[in-house]
């Protein structure tokens, strides 16, 4: 379970973001977070998943497994979450052996393996990002606008997937996106980031 | 020409390797022809000690490339490894940063001459002397670079799937920060080879029957006034050259480094 206890977050402009927010995200929920633009989403992504620290307050994550986080996050910008001097092979490498199973799944052909990140396209390189974070096996999943750069008909078939193997692990789920259909159909709860400020 | 690194490389290593063939007889004292200008049996001249300045002149060159080269690549090591140091934590950024200051704040001359005479001298003193002059100011930029690599979203994603300091560090810094490296390199190789004549100069460097560049264009010094210009200039020619060689080396190998060779083609020049 991920509790927030009192967190609160304020940017350096002074914009309060966050606001004594007390929130707990259990085991194997799936969430949907909905929002306007610039109301904080992706800064409780962010702060969720340990990558920035809240102004005040504190949150308690799950435990880790050998150094790797437990909660992983599926970045919003695919082209800033992988090395941009690496090949494709070695940047799945990271997060330990290549699952072929998983690349088959989400239809990455194994010549994209000895390319560059700027070699594939935006959707392309958001697959590689969602194998990559699939591949650690994590308890909770943060998806940011995942599939925000995909065509509709490889979005539907990327979620299809990408939810068959989270149902399968019964993985904490929590998904930002604009699209409440999307959000109505693969969670059990939708959020309005608005709900959490106060 | 900048694409074929390995043409200047192989002459710089001829460079180095020809003189092992010399042997001392070859630059060794004869009264009888002293104060040669430069002719058909003495291509460089000679010195007030009938000393030939051809096979002096390429004896001296190697050991100052090699200097030049040690002290150049492990001062950059240093600077990367103090660079790296930095990244730790806040602290030790703290630490780093003022021995940086603390190093620049004096001249290079001073600290070196206080380091070389500390350990006696003599080729390790010239050495460690300038190693621990020359880190710095690479390091500085190092870390700048280092510091806003450490920011990017996919080393910091790196940690989250559970990758220590030292393998982000090699796997993550060192790609990005290698052409910053070689430029390290390049700079501070030049600079040795002129540091080392300095301190040989003040007499706290090399001992003066070891010919090395810096000590052949410091004892021309007195020569010169009496007309004896091949002293200073073709050992400073021949030192000009090998610089040149080294950076059109260094600049090839960058190249080559940066290129891009997935699918065979080069996309990125």
């Amino acid at each position: 379970m991920i509790r927030t206890k009192n967190v609160s977050y304020q940017t350096k402009a002074g914009t309060r973001i966050l606001d004594h927010t007390n929130w707990e995200w259990k085991y194997g929920q799936k969430i949907g977070l909905m929002g306007k633009s610039g109301a904080g989403k992706t800064t409780l992504a962010k702060i969720l998943a340990g990558f920035l620290l809240p102004s005040s307050g504190e949150v308690i994550p799950p435990k880790e497994r050998d150094g790797v986080a437990s909660i992983q996050l599926i970045w919003q910008h695919p082209e800033q979450a992988v090395n941009p001097k690496w090949r494709v092979r070695k940047i799945l490498e990271e997060a330990g052996e290549i699952d072929q199973g998983l690349l088959q799944q989400f239809n990455i052909p194994s010549e994209w393996l000895q390319r560059f990140p700027q070699q594939l396209s935006g959707g392309e390189l958001q697959r590689i990002c969602i194998v990559r974070c699939l591949m650690v096996n994590p308890s909770y999943i943060i998806a940011d606008e995942m599939t925000s750069m995909l065509d509709p008909v490889s979005q539907a078939e990327i979620w299809k997937q990408f939810m068959h193997i989270v149902e399968a692990n019964n993985t904490g789920l929590l998904v930002i996106s604009h699209e409440r259909k999307l959000l109505e159909r693969i969670t059990d709860h939708i959020l309005d980031i608005e709900e959490l400020q106060g | 020409m900048t694409r074929k690194f390995w043409v200047p490389a192989i002459i710089l290593l001829l460079f180095f390797l020809f003189p092992f063939l010399i042997s001392g007889e070859r630059f060794s004292i004869h009264l009888m022809e002293k104060n040669q200008a430069p002719s058909f049996s003495h291509l460089f001249g000679t010195d007030w000690l009938g000393r030939d300045m051809f096979f002096r002149t390429w004896k001296a060159l190697q050991l100052s490339i090699g200097i030049g080269l040690l002290t150049a690549i492990l001062s950059t090591i240093c600077s990367f490894f103090m660079s790296t140091l930095a990244m730790l934590n806040q602290p030790m950024d703290r630490i780093i940063s003022w021995l940086v200051d603390l190093f620049l704040s004096l001249p290079h001359l001073v600290t070196l001459l206080l380091i070389s005479f500390t350990l006696g001298g003599g080729m390790k003193g010239v050495v460690i002397g300038l190693v621990l002059t020359h880190w710095p100011s690479l390091t500085r930029i190092l870390r700048a670079e280092m510091l806003q690599l450490q920011q990017t979203t996919y080393v910091q994603m790196s940690k989250k799937l559970g990758k220590g300091f030292w393998w982000r560090a090699w796997h993550h810094f060192v790609p990005h920060i290698l052409p910053q490296m070689l430029v390290g390199i390049t700079v501070i190789f030049p600079h040795a080879i002129l540091h080392e004549a300095s301190i040989t100069f003040l007499g706290f460097g090399l001992s003066a029957e070891q010919p090395a560049i810096g000590i052949i264009l410091s004892e021309s010094m007195q020569y010169l006034s009496s007309g004896m210009w091949w002293l200073a200039f073709f050992p400073g020619f021949v030192l000009l050259i090998v610089i040149v060689l080294f950076q059109l080396t260094a600049k090839g190998l960058r190249n080559s480094l940066e290129k891009d060779y997935s699918y065979g083609q080069i996309t990125r020049n």
